[in-house]
């Protein structure tokens, strides 16, 4: 497994940083202190710390409008569906030949 | 994830653009075939599963970095349907190496059905449609809090987790 998917693994293994993706997927993109205000019982430094990993493991982006920075979970990958469904119908055949390599005698 | 020579079985008319659907003749019984598609030894073997639990809401986690494409990702998922010899249907939800995760699960379908001299081999994947949607929206549709969470859960449950 790569790097980044390790780091992917481990950004997500702690519960209140689960919790902050939560909370940014259900109230769109938030900055700092309104993502603070729904986590009181955790330090605003504790907050940023976990905005931080999230973010090093690429699930979280800052984008800056004006001097305010605002955190949101990231755009997904369908740069192109289609191209997606060409890959799988090139996957699939392919794994279709396996198959048959696997089985017939 | 290769090209290849003209493929000997078909790629089916998709219903629609955003369904997958090819199926290929295969000179073997539907019992031979399930030998691989119905254990986990089989699906490490054919479709390099980490792992495979040929059960009703099993679990389906396959690292597809082995593939000739540059870009590697991780397929997690979950068995919907299955029937022994027959037909096996799944979630597909993929994660890109850069931690982007698709929006929401596709599906596949595998299907076997007698025919003379072996068996007929259909494969579905559909549901690419509900990434479009989700692509084609703000925000505010990615209230599937949820799925972090139970992706989460069903990796910590793989051997392959911690790897």
């Amino acid at each position: 497994m790569s790097i980044q998917v390790d780091n992917t693994y481990r950004a997500l293994a702690d519960g209140t940083r689960r919790e902050i993706l939560d909370c940014l997927l259900e109230h769109g993109p938030l900055r700092a202190t309104d993502l603070a205000a729904h986590f009181p019982e955790i330090s605003r430094p504790a907050v940023s710390r976990h905005v931080r990993i999230l973010r090093e493991a690429g699930l979280l982006e800052e984008r800056t409008k004006g001097r305010e920075r605002w955190q949101q979970v990231r755009p997904i990958p369908l740069r192109d569906v289609q191209q997606w469904v060409r890959r799988y119908e090139r996957y699939w055949t392919g794994k279709l030949d396996e198959l048959a390599r696997l089985v017939e005698d | 994830m290769s090209t290849g020579q003209p493929y000997p079985g078909n790629i089916d008319e998709s219903q629609d653009q955003y369904t997958v659907s090819v199926s290929r003749s295969i000179r073997a019984t539907p019992e031979r075939i399930w030998k691989v598609i119905g254990t986990a030894e089989g699906m490490r073997d054919w479709m390099y599963m980490l792992n495979w639990q040929p059960r009703l809401g099993g679990r389906m986690l396959l690292d597809v970095s082995g593939a000739s494409e540059a870009e590697r990702i991780i397929v997690f998922g979950r068995v919907l349907e299955i029937e022994e010899a027959r037909l096996v249907r799944m979630s597909w939800r993929v994660l890109h190496e850069d931690g982007r995760l698709w929006p929401d699960d596709t599906e596949v379908a595998i299907s076997l059905e007698p025919e003379s001299g072996g068996t007929l081999v259909r494969l579905v994947h559909s549901g690419f449609e509900r990434l479009a949607e989700h692509r084609s929206q703000a925000y505010s549709v990615y209230h599937h809090c949820w799925v972090q969470a139970a992706y989460l859960k069903r990796l910590d449950d793989q051997p392959g987790a911690q790897a």
